[in-house]
C-alpha cells in the first residue's frame, strides 16, 4: 500500500523535491481506534440467536437472553428445531394434515419428542445436567397467533414449558 | 514512526504498511458479521386448565386480556371484580395508554395481583401479541399467554 501512495506521489510530485514518502501513522492511529471501537460494539451475548434470512423478529423491552436452551424457530415457510427444518408452513400457518385434534403438530411433535428424549437421556447418564424446560421461540414478527398456540401446545405437551420469547431490544 | 537512532546505527523506520492492511482486513470483516442488534427474551408462561395445588391460593381477581382482529383490546376481571371493557383502537393503532390506566387502576385495588392472562385472536400477528406483553409486562411481571 505504501509502495503504491509512494509511487502516486512520485509520479505527481515535485521533481526538485526528490521521494515523498505517505506519513500513514495517523491512519495506523485512525484504524486502531475504529477497531476498538468495532470489537467493544460486537454483540457477543451468552447466548448465540441467528435467525434465519426473511425471519423478522418484532422488538420489544426485554431482558438479555442468560442461557442457552433449546431454539425453535417460526418463518414464513417452515419450523425449523435447533436450525434443522421439521414441519412445513403455508404462509406462516401449518398445513390441516399436520395438526391432531388438540391442534398439536405432528412434525414438530416428533421432533421436540426426539430432542426430550435426547435431554432425558444426557441426564439420566450425568447427574450434574438437569432436564431443561426451557425453550426460546424465535418468530417472525408477521406470524399469526394461531400458528404460535400450536408451537407453545406441541412445546408444552413434550415438557417445554419455560417459554422465551426471542425479541430485539427497544433502545 | 521511527525508532532510534540506535547507539552506533542509524534510523529506523517501521513499515506500517502491513499493519493498515491487516487493519483494513480486520476492520471490514467485523463489519460485515458483525450484529449490531441487542436480542433480547420475553418470559411468558401457558395458561391453562390443570389440577390446582392444594395449598395454592387462588389471586383476588383475574385479569383477562384478548386482542381482537380488528384491534379492539377486551379487558375481562373475574373474581373479586367482574368487569368487562373494551377498549377501541386509537386510528390504526391499539389504546396501549387505555390498557395501561386501566391496569393501573386495577392494580391501585388490587396490588397482591402479580400476573396477567393475555390471549389474542387467531389472526393476530405475533409482534402486536409481544407489543401488548411489553406493555401488560410493565404493570404485570408474570404474563401467560391464554387461549389454548
Amino acid at each position: 500500500m505504501m509502495r503504491r501512495f509512494g509511487k502516486k506521489k512520485r509520479k505527481h510530485g515535485n521533481a526538485a523535491s526528490g521521494d515523498v514518502s505517505l506519513n500513514i501513522t495517523a491512519m495506523a492511529d485512525i484504524f486502531t481506534i475504529i477497531l476498538v471501537f468495532l470489537l467493544k460494539s460486537y454483540s457477543s451475548g451468552a447466548v448465540a440467536v441467528s435467525p434465519s434470512a426473511g425471519t423478522t423478529l418484532p422488538s420489544a423491552e426485554a431482558m438479555a437472553p442468560e442461557f442457552e436452551s433449546l431454539k425453535v424457530e417460526v418463518n414464513e415457510k417452515s419450523i425449523l428445531v435447533e436450525n434443522q427444518p421439521v414441519a412445513a408452513l403455508s404462509a406462516h400457518k401449518f398445513a390441516g394434515a399436520d395438526l391432531d385434534e388438540k391442534r398439536v403438530s405432528k412434525s414438530l411433535n416428533a421432533a421436540l419428542a426426539k430432542e426430550r428424549k435426547r435431554q432425558n437421556m444426557i441426564a439420566g447418564a450425568n447427574k450434574d445436567v438437569k432436564v431443561d424446560s426451557k425453550i426460546m421461540v424465535i418468530a417472525d414478527r408477521k406470524t399469526p397467533y394461531q400458528t404460535l398456540k400450536t408451537v407453545l401446545a406441541s412445546a408444552a405437551v413434550n415438557g417445554f414449558t419455560d417459554f422465551k420469547l426471542v425479541v430485539v431490544q427497544n433502545e | 514512526m521511527s525508532i532510534g537512532p540506535i547507539e552506533g546505527g542509524q534510523d529506523v523506520d517501521l513499515n506500517l504498511a502491513p499493519i493498515i492492511d491487516a487493519f483494513t482486513v480486520l476492520i471490514a470483516f467485523m463489519l460485515v458479521s458483525a450484529s449490531f442488534l441487542a436480542i433480547g427474551v420475553l418470559d411468558a408462561g401457558v395458561a391453562a386448565g390443570g389440577k390446582a395445588g392444594d395449598k395454592a391460593k387462588p389471586p383476588a381477581v383475574t385479569i383477562r386480556v384478548h386482542l381482537e382482529e380488528g384491534r379492539n383490546i377486551r379487558l375481562e376481571t373475574t373474581g373479586q371484580l367482574s368487569l368487562k371493557l373494551t377498549l377501541k383502537p386509537e386510528g390504526e393503532a391499539w389504546n396501549q395508554g387505555g390498557l395501561q390506566a386501566e391496569l393501573a387502576k386495577l392494580k391501585s385495588r388490587f396490588p397482591d395481583v402479580k400476573a396477567a392472562i393475555l390471549s389474542a385472536d387467531d389472526s393476530v400477528a405475533y409482534e402486536d401479541v409481544v407489543s401488548q406483553m411489553g406493555a401488560l409486562r410493565k404493570t404485570y411481571p408474570g404474563v401467560l399467554l391464554g387461549g389454548f
